[in-house]
């Protein structure tokens, strides 16, 4: 039984320190650099974007009350020339006006929002790999191991609890 | 070898389980039930007022978002603490220790909305945690106790959905502007009063539980040990605190990282504004009461745990849909529908912490299941959820994928563990259960 339950174990960490392990998402860092704009004055997106993109997306921001985005939506991105990554994304305005566009990204920074048509933004949520998924099953069966096996060091009561067993 | 539960609903056979027992009669049960439901109605107000008001609370009292967070941290100590006073109940009984939380609580609640700074505050609700947590076992162990065999599933129901309707009453508070009163937040702290005005009405008439009074009369029980809180730990009950506890950890693991994030993830996943979040989830919560009340009267008819796989299957199947839907309108039913079953098997969960154990160690075994393994799983599994769906660094990205994925891998465990481990105890005579311990 003990060693049963430190190989579940053992598969447990190897599962937990897989899932550890990460890189930066370029539709993360557009997220927060829209989010950091639609603070107004009080935000930061210097910090993930050069000043002039904001110019574009948010003329005057660091003039503005925060909120003057109501709906931000980033899509998916792609790989796009010289490493860059390519992140469009949807904002819809105070007034009501909507506008997309194309991050251009570059060492997690958006460089540049190039001049191009952007179709429908797919949202960025219900894509995990298969991978994910059949290692979220993964992680049950090895919990209820793991449970088996304590489960097993501890010796059944003599039929004093629950009068129907 | 599991017996399998009688189908149908035989009262005559039922009643006859509680041959020996000296029962209140069913005009006090239903006023304890009142009074039981009413602290239950306050924990649940308690838990959501705080994150509801917190930006008033820093306006006011000044503070950063990071100092809020350890605030929250400090709060939800103060539950883990909670188990020392719980377990006193099988030493002082469970009338006195309820009637002591209820007013320690109202005290720290007032103490709360006097507060002239963060600290004060933080000590105040970390207080107010140590009697909400121990008065939440000690409830519903006297459910278990006054109730007979036929109404226990029941009055547990009702008693465990008034804490989604506490927390519905916050929200409804704020939308009649409540914060907008010159007490501002504090105003919702002094609602707290409430509790304390029931004692006085209550506390009078109020009777100590059948049970312990019975144990305590009984000279065979003279030596068993009321005080040690490792009593559960003992050969006769280890397996059941143990298999409650883990199962109730996957549980509310799961549910707890949900009721966290789905605001967040509605927000900055689907994109619905602030208001329409807010009104979805005080909607959907009125539904999950219910969920909490056909539990009851479910698991009285089917027994305890095939009603608790229905409700887990269902909250797998919900739970896992509701964080991958896009539509606004198809949102409410999955969340309805998530919710009923989510938090309505809370109802299953108190019956198993409770119903397993002899009454001379019953307090102390709930206090153990829902402090030591219950609360762990409500700080673990937000945090987990929300390291994996980080939109920069999380291994996955989306706080939506996060948590359905989180949802496939806790809720199957729980099931098994009911399904492998744990006894049927719809029919647990409680009387033949002290009478065997204490031979």
């Amino acid at each position: 039984v003990k060693r049963r339950l430190g190989a579940a174990a053992l598969i447990a960490m190897a599962l937990a320190l897989a899932a550890c392990s990460s890189v930066e998402r370029p539709e993360g860092i557009v997220e927060r650099w829209l989010v950091s704009l639609n603070q107004g004055a009080a935000g930061r997106p210097d910090t993930y974007a050069t000043p002039e993109v904001s110019e574009i997306v948010l003329p005057g921001w660091r003039d503005r009350e925060p909120g003057a985005m109501d709906l931000i939506r980033v899509g998916r991105g792609v790989p796009g020339e010289g490493g860059s990554v390519q992140v469009p994304f949807r904002i819809v305005r105070e007034d009501g006006t909507s506008e997309r566009f194309l991050a251009s990204l570059v060492g997690g920074r958006v460089v540049a929002l190039p001049r191009t048509t952007v179709g429908p933004i797919a949202p960025s949520i219900g894509h995990a790999p298969l991978a994910a998924w059949l290692a979220a099953i993964g992680i049950a069966l090895v919990l209820a191991l793991l449970t088996a096996a304590l489960m097993r060091l501890v010796p059944e009561p003599a039929g004093q609890a629950g009068s129907s067993r | 070898m599991r017996t399998p539960g009688r189908l149908g609903h035989d009262v005559a056979a039922v009643d006859r389980e509680d041959e020996g027992r000296d029962l209140h009669p069913p005009a006090y049960r239903r006023k304890l039930l009142v009074l039981l439901s009413a602290a239950t109605f306050f924990e649940g107000y308690d838990t959501f007022v705080l994150s509801f008001v917190l930006a008033l609370v820093l306006g006011d009292l000044g503070g950063s978002e990071a100092q809020a967070g350890w605030i929250r941290a400090l709060v939800g100590l103060g539950t883990a603490v909670a188990f020392g006073l719980a377990a006193q109940a099988d030493r002082i009984g469970r009338k006195r220790l309820l009637l002591v939380t209820i007013a320690g609580y109202t005290v720290s609640a007032f103490l709360t909305a006097l507060s002239p700074n963060l600290a004060f505050l933080a000590a105040a609700q970390f207080l107010a945690q140590v009697f909400l947590g121990a008065e939440w076992a000690v409830a519903i162990t006297m459910v278990v106790e006054d109730f007979p065999t036929r109404e226990r599933g029941r009055a547990l129901g009702i008693v465990t959905s008034m804490n989604t309707l506490g927390g519905i009453l916050v929200g409804v508070l704020a939308f009649v502007g409540l914060q907008s009163t010159p007490l501002s937040w504090r105003a919702f702290y002094l609602v707290n009063l409430i509790p304390l005005g029931l004692i006085a009405l209550g506390r009078r008439g109020m009777l100590e539980t059948e049970r312990y009074l019975a144990v305590a009369a009984d000279p065979a029980s003279a030596h068993l040990d009321h005080s040690s809180v490792w009593e559960p730990w003992r050969a006769p009950f280890r397996r059941w605190v143990l298999a409650v506890g883990l199962l109730t950890f996957f549980r509310h693991a799961a549910v707890a990282a949900a009721a966290f994030w789905w605001a967040y993830y509605a927000q900055q996943e689907v994109g619905m504004s602030v208001s329409m979040s807010g009104l979805y989830l005080a909607a959907s919560g009125v539904l999950g009461a219910v969920g909490f009340i056909v539990a009851g009267r479910l698991m009285d008819r089917y027994g305890r745990i095939p009603v608790f796989e229905a409700y887990m299957a269902g909250t797998l199947g919900f739970g896992t849909w509701l964080f991958q839907i896009d539509s606004e309108l198809l949102m409410l039913p999955v969340l309805c529908l998530a919710i009923f079953f989510g938090l309505g098997s809370v109802a299953m969960t108190s019956a198993f912490s409770t119903e397993l154990f002899p009454t001379y160690v019953r307090s102390r075994a709930a206090a153990w299941c829902r402090n030591a393994f219950e609360v762990p799983g409500a700080i673990v599994a937000p945090l987990v959820v929300g390291l994996l769906g980080d939109h920069v660094t999380g291994p996955i990205g989306s706080i939506g994928d996060a948590m359905s994925l989180s949802i496939i891998a806790l809720i199957p465990p729980a099931m098994f563990i009911a399904r492998r481990y744990l006894p049927e105890s719809r029919r647990a005579d409680l009387v033949d259960m002290d009478r065997a311990v204490a031979r």
